[in-house]
């Protein structure tokens, strides 16, 4: 197996992968036909930064090597690791990539950030990863302190009562 | 609220039983008064009838004296007149003379017997007016003392009842008041905290929504994941 870890600053999310892989196909479908050129498909229908490091790896091979190679290329992006943030809203692209980072950093080298946008989260993450259930969300924080503090809270109510 | 309800309803509804008694026993009294007056009344015109025939009685007996007085008188003044001849002038004018004095004295006596006699009517008749008014009155005075005390017994009964249902109303007021008040404390709360939540969510910029997930992130590393 080649060393792809390359692409792994620039895939960051589970959406990010489809796209990828999306791009890998056509490239791969373009090996055998005539009609569309693979040279063409290079340029013109994909990303930039795609289009250079695919032209970079794949220049000097032949075409059953193009072939295996974006094969493998297209496994190493299926095996990489998801794990599920759920957040209350979209976030920007720094913020995905030091999210991303951390997670690297902290949980695993080769993982993918699942983000799924929950606007009742308000604030915060709920993290599934490994088996675990991690609720560390604003709501849950806000829920846990009125439930700690509900009977202070009502009796200050039951104050106001007279 | 609904228990409050149930409660007026028995207790008006024992109260109108309670009336209905009343009502009845009122009635029945009243049933045994005329009866009464009537027996009484009857009694009355028995009486009057007795003192009428007693009256017509002693009449005919003072009449009937009188008339044997008279023909006893007669009879000795046939019987004296007819030796009348052996009497001087002055002799049959004393002779008339005492017969006129012995007719005034009978009629006298007759006439006393008479006036005893109506006296002594008038007095039963009194007396009989007397007695009927004495015992009509009497039973009116029942009746009424009756009444009376029924009426007195019967608000003595509706106040302590009323009383009673005041104050199991009152209880469950306070009761219902209580729990309605909880419910609002209730309410409050969660729209409390829906309102923290709405506000904290909200109040977040970008920079402070992506330094809260990492924060998050960091803290489940620390506290579930690591542990």
């Amino acid at each position: 197996m080649k060393d792809f870890t390359k692409y792994l600053s620039k895939i960051r999310t589970h959406e990010e992968r489809e796209t990828l892989q999306e791009e890998i196909n056509l490239v791969r479908q373009a090996l055998y036909k005539t009609s569309t050129p693979f040279e063409e498909v290079l340029s013109l229908k994909l990303r930039s930064w795609v289009s250079e490091e695919l032209t970079r790896d794949l220049v000097n091979l032949d075409t059953e090597q193009r072939n295996a190679y974006l094969s493998q290329l297209s496994e190493f992006l299926n095996s990489l690791t998801e794990i599920s943030l759920s957040v209350s809203r979209e976030l920007s692209q720094t913020g995905t990539q030091r999210v991303s980072d951390w997670v690297r950093e902290n949980l695993n080298k080769e993982s993918l950030l699942k983000l799924e946008i929950e606007p009742s989260v308000l604030g915060g993450v709920i993290l599934v990863y490994g088996g675990f259930y991690c609720d560390f969300s604003l709501r849950k924080k806000i829920e846990d302190f009125f439930a700690q503090e509900k009977n202070e809270i009502l009796k200050i109510l039951d104050s106001q009562k007279a | 609220m609904l228990v409050s309800s149930e409660i007026l309803f028995y207790g008006l509804t024992l109260i109108s039983i309670s009336l209905s008694f009343l009502v009845i026993a009122l009635v029945i009294l009243f049933v045994r008064s005329i009866a009464s007056y009537h027996k009484l009344k009857e009694e009355k015109d028995k009486l009057q009838a007795n003192a009428v025939q007693l009256s017509q009685q002693i009449l005919e007996e003072a009449q009937s004296k009188s008339e044997k007085i008279i023909v006893e008188a007669r009879t000795k003044a046939a019987e004296i007149l007819k030796t009348a001849t052996i009497f001087t002038k002055d002799e049959r004018e004393n002779l008339n003379a005492g017969f006129a004095k012995a007719t005034l004295g009978y009629i006298e006596e007759y006439r006393n017997i008479l006036e005893g006699t109506k006296a002594q009517t008038l007095q039963i008749l009194n007396n009989v007016s007397k007695d009927v008014k004495d015992q009509a009155g009497a039973g009116v005075s029942e009746m009424r003392q009756a009444i009376t005390a029924e009426i007195e017994k019967a608000q003595v009964s509706l106040t302590q009842t009323f009383r009673l249902s005041f104050e199991k109303i009152d209880k469950e007021l306070a009761l219902y008041k209580d729990a309605k008040i909880k419910r609002i404390n209730e309410s409050v709360f969660e729209i409390l905290k829906k309102a923290t939540q709405n506000i904290l969510g909200k109040s977040l910029n970008m920079s402070e929504h992506e330094d809260l997930i990492l924060n998050s992130l960091e803290e489940a590393k620390k506290k579930v994941i690591e542990r």
